[in-house]
């Protein structure tokens, strides 16, 4: 047998001690770069969404590179797919976090996936930022030292839209809530406004995750005749049920409302249907008229011509704004340790944050605190180009629209 | 026989062999742009591989829905610590064998009286209704956002020592004394009089049925014996990544062991699924680190293999080296 | 409430119907050539995304009848360069072969079209709603309906009124007599593949404007196609269309009643029937049985 003869035995034994003693010793590379973990969702339900998490990073990350990156170190950006996954996200941040050693990570696909990524932070002890959830608990209880939460929680979100609602559209709601943590949330909090204004819950819908067929909830919709359908999805399963309200001809009796309002959601299913909808709450989009904005929208034109979404997404948005901070951070600190990076971020106000009023981060609760905007659809003639088809008609100054933090975030120990 | 002799038939046995390998594998994995918690994925599949060989390499039978068992064991693990305890550390591991183990015997019970192609489709339904259960029950399961904030207890005997297993190179060969165990006694089991059974019941199950064995029972049990190391292999891998989701029992994942198994060699070889799960685990790994299109290689070198490789890495390799096939059949 | 329990009945019939078209592709090559054909799926999605394609150069009909057309060829390809070399080995082969096929064929989907979904608008002349008084419906759902009738019962003219439908349904009781009766075998599998795969694009086409385009839906469309065969028995075309109704009509039921165990209920079914009737609602003796 070849494994019994003496030089085979002696040639595995030293190779092994060899392989031993470089991975113990660790071999060292001589400037190794930042690098940026970017887990996004380039397939699944938000399969859209990895690519302009992507965008908005590396818009922040251009500038610093063109000046020598950071402390003498270049910046480079470390993609993974998460598949819009809880699962397949908690394996990816720790592939990044072990093999590529990343700085910071961005984590996008949705509440559960930012949930899985905000765990493994905590154990990891890596700063990671969640750019597309609006989970209440991401800025409260699922939240820990090492995360910052982009988006604006859902409590706040239905401060911000729900009096608009009920002011223009009337008292009797019905509820299309997708049946998964995000979804009840949203929802819960909705019920509970509505109850505090004397309106009335008329009925509601859990939808199952992935269903596709959305006729049997139209059906009841149309029998419970109420005032306004909110509609508690996002992702391609918000493009199919409008896509079906349309064909159901929901709009001949319901105004129908999609609070979280996405622009790559309306290009997939068209002006047409989005017209059907009431108001919706974008939460960011170049259109607002806040200082900065224009010349964000041409660089982001500039580098991305060929973007399958015409205008920068909201995720675009807060990816950007994320790296871009953290970066400044770590420039202005001549550092990149992560405690250090932390502190800084606290309370730290972003005077150019692309909306009227300096937004600033939080430091009991690491939220990112900006004003709020309701869009309603353009009509045809003040439409410029395609995918450019809503209009703020009301700003919330973000001071006028957070409630207190409920945990001291800053008083964690490292 | 003395004691030299017996150290001599020690190293050469083809289970110190794939032990070695295994043991360095955390180590020798960097250096092909691995890491140490791609080795701790591998060598959990391997488990859970092996396990799954049971019934198609010795039994014949192939079960299309088995990832469902792996994600019992996960949720057995997760639901131990979150409702019962957390602290001693074979408790959660031991509820994901148990949950699993039970639920398997009533499945084999089940399904062993059908065998062929039947078998394997029923095997298909049970698994994706295991998962939807887990994806729907929201209340139990987590549904999609799963269950998550679990630990790794410490592995401690009391008196004795205390090991934290929360560093990664730590955590590995503490599966890799599972591993050690799995291998022992799958081993042990396929070398018995049991064994000998379930590879003639692959081979002709009329035959058996002829010679005065209960093949139902000689199915049954076997299936139950893959459904409790199947578990382990769950529970470990809920330990490994802290968390339970239902995607774990997605019937995409069963397709990957069959395929894991099938390309390794399991149909002739004991060690085959263990080749496979390691070439399978880390290919796709590479691969998606290097192209957003993985799929379409991996798709293909499946395809490569199964036209013309269908024995396998390790039926390959028998026929150029005889002493790899103390496996099946002799 | 009762319109309300009609429209999910009516859904439901819909929702069967379509089931059995998938589900009959499927089922043609499992019982002709006993070949468990996982990309059968991939082939729905694949015509499903050429229809995305193609619907805004030639319009819907034409689009109904070229995309299936391109999927069919592809499937003789596939057939003549990969799956005629398993033809005598054990059936798992089969069904892992096909599997892998269909693992690559969605990478190279993603690769064309991209990771993202889309959705094709209804043809202009099914868009909207009609209102019969006790019930509402969707317009297009009405037509795809009618339109998986009018497939059904044209593939039932060909395997009852044409020769060649003859030499199919004889296949499904006996290969080797076919041949022994002087007709060219490999070329019958091929077409009979190619059939296969035509009538999943042309599901895939049908489908699509309601449940939209996602690299994913190849593989979700192959468990109700499973589902359906197995209720109905393989290589049973009438059992595929009960089958299908009754898969369709319990789904539709369900999500009435319990939304959550909807996707459930077909596997319930599937159980059930097995463990009852395991060749399948309609099933004669199968040649994948030995």
């Amino acid at each position: 047998m070849f494994w019994e003869r003496k030089r085979f035995s002696i040639g595995v034994l030293v190779g092994a001690a060899v392989l031993m003693t470089l991975s113990l010793a660790g071999i060292g590379f001589a400037q190794e770069p930042i690098k940026i973990g970017l887990v996004g969702p380039y397939s699944g339900n938000w399969s859209y969404l990895g690519a302009c998490l992507e965008q908005g990073a590396r818009m922040a990350i251009d500038p610093f590179n063109a000046k020598g990156g950071i402390i003498g170190k270049k910046i480079e950006l470390v993609i993974e797919d998460n598949q819009s996954n809880p699962g397949v996200t908690t394996q990816k941040v720790m592939k990044v976090i072990e093999k590529d050693k990343v700085n910071f990570i961005l984590v996008g696909g949705g509440t559960s996936c930012s949930i899985s990524a905000f765990e493994v932070a905590k154990r990891e002890k890596v700063l990671t930022f969640s750019c597309d959830a609006n989970d209440n608990s991401l800025n409260a209880d699922k939240a820990n030292r090492y995360t910052f939460r982009m988006p604006e929680p859902n409590y706040e979100i239905v401060r911000a839209i729900a009096p608009s609602i009920l002011e223009k559209y009337g008292k009797r709601w019905y509820f299309h809530t997708a049946d998964y943590k995000w979804g009840w949330d949203i929802a819960e909090t909705f019920k509970a406004f509505l109850k505090e204004k004397g309106g009335t819950v008329v009925g509601e819908d859990l939808i199952p995750l992935e269903a596709r067929d959305f006729s049997t909830y139209i059906i009841n919709v149309k029998n419970a005749k109420p005032d306004v359908l909110i509609i508690v999805q996002g992702g391609m399963a918000g493009v199919a049920a409008q896509t079906q309200y349309h064909e159901f001809g929901l709009a001949k009796s319901v105004k129908r409302i999609q609070p979280l309002w996405d622009h790559d959601q309306w290009l997939i299913y068209g002006y047409e249907i989005a017209k059907e909808n009431g108001l919706g709450l974008v939460e960011w989009d170049i259109n607002i008229g806040a200082p900065g904005c224009k010349e964000f929208f041409q660089e982001w034109k500039r580098k991305y011509p060929m973007s399958f979404v015409p205008v920068p997404m909201l995720d675009t948005y807060h990816s950007h704004m994320a790296t871009r901070e953290a970066l400044r951070v770590m420039t202005e600190l001549g550092t990149i340790h992560t405690p250090d990076v932390i502190k800084k971020l606290e309370g730290r106000v972003v005077p150019d944050s692309l909306t009227h009023s300096q937004a600033m981060i939080r430091a009991e609760d690491h939220q990112y605190l900006r004003d709020a905007y309701i869009f309603a659809v353009k009509e045809p003639q003040e439409i410029k180009f395609n995918g450019d088809w809503v209009k703020p008609i009301k700003r919330i100054p973000w001071k006028e629209l957070y409630r207190p933090p409920s945990i001291r975030l800053d008083r964690e120990p490292f | 026989m003395n004691l030299s002799n017996k150290i001599l038939i020690l190293i050469k046995h083809p289970i110190t062999l794939a032990l070695f390998l295994f043991a360095i594998l955390p180590l020798v994995l960097p250096f092909i742009g691995g890491y140490i918690s791609l080795a701790t994925e591998v060598i959990i599949m391997s488990i859970f591989a092996l396990a799954f060989n049971l019934l198609l390499g010795y039994t014949g039978l192939t079960s299309f829905g088995h990832a469902a068992y792996l994600g019992l064991g996960a949720y057995g693990f997760a639901l131990c610590e979150l409702h019962l305890t957390q602290r001693i550390w074979f408790v959660p591991i031991l509820s994901g064998i148990v949950l699993t183990g039970i639920l398997s015997f009533l499945v084999g019970y089940v399904i062993s009286k059908k065998k062929g192609i039947y078998y394997s489709l029923l095997t298909l339904a049970i698994g994706q209704l295991f998962y939807f259960v887990g994806f729907r029950w929201n209340e139990v399961t987590g549904g999609e956002t799963g269950l998550t904030g679990l630990v790794r207890p410490t592995l401690e005997v009391p008196g004795l020592f205390s090991l934290n297993l929360s560093n990664a190179l730590v955590f590995y060969y503490f599966v890799f004394v599972a591993f050690l165990l799995t291998i022992l006694l799958l081993w042990r089991i396929v070398h018995s009089p049991f064994g000998a059974v379930l590879q003639i019941i692959k081979q002709n199950e009329g035959r058996a049925k002829y010679l005065g064995y209960n093949t139902f029972w000689y199915k049954c049990v076997c299936f139950t014996i893959s459904g409790l190391f199947s578990g382990f292999a769950g529970a470990l891998y809920a330990m490994f990544t802290y968390c339970a989701f239902a995607d774990y029992l997605y019937w995409i994942n069963s397709g990957d062991v069959v395929m894991m198994t099938l390309i390794g060699g399991g149909l002739t070889s004991f060690f085959g699924p263990l080749a496979g799960a390691a070439i399978f685990i880390i290919a796709r790994n590479l691969f998606s680190s290097f192209t957003q299109n993985w799929q379409i290689f991996m798709g293909i070198i499946f395809v490569i293999f199964i036209l013309f490789f269908p024995e396998g890495l390790f039926g390959i390799l028998k026929k150029q080296k005889p002493f790899l096939s103390k496996g099946i059949g002799g | 409430m009762l319109s309300h329990f009609l429209n999910h009945l009516f859904n439901g019939i819909v929702l069967g119907l379509l089931f059995t078209v998938i589900a009959l592709g499927f089922s043609l090559v499992l019982g002709v050539m006993e070949v468990v054909n996982f990309a059968h799926g991939v082939l729905f999605a694949v015509g499903a995304y050429l229809a995305f394609s193609l619907v805004g150069v030639i319009g819907f009909w034409w689009a109904l009848l070229v995309c299936p057309i391109l999927v069919g060829v592809l499937g003789m390809f596939l057939e003549l360069g990969l799956i005629k070399r398993i033809y005598n080995l054990n059936p798992l082969f089969g069904l892992l072969l096909t599997f892998s096929i269909a693992m690559a064929i969605e990478g190279f989907i993603k690769l064309i079209w991209g990771p993202m979904g889309y959705t094709i608008p209804a043809p202009p002349f099914a868009a909207g709603f009609i209102n019969l008084g006790f019930m509402v419906y969707s317009k297009y759902r009405f037509i795809q309906g009618v339109l998986a009738l009018v497939l059904i019962l044209a593939l039932w003219l060909f395997l009852e009124k044409t020769t060649y439908g003859a030499v199919i349904k004889a296949g499904t009781v006996s290969m080797e007599m076919v041949m022994a009766l002087g007709k060219n075998l490999p070329r019958v599998r091929t077409f009979v593949f190619g059939i296969g795969s035509f009538l999943a694009g042309i599901a895939g086409v049908l489908t699509a404007p309601m449940w939209g385009i996602r690299p994913g839906i190849g593989m979700e469309a192959m468990m109700p196609a499973l589902v359906v065969v197995v209720v109905g028995g393989m290589g049973s075309f009438y059992g595929s269309i009960l089958a299908g109704q009754l898969v369709g009509i319990v789904t539709g039921i369900t999500v009435m009643f319990y939304p959550r165990l909807s996707d459930m209920v077909m596997y319930m079914l599937m159980l059930v029937v097995f463990l009852g009737r395991p060749r399948g609602l309609m099933g004669t003796k199968s040649i994948l049985e030995e």
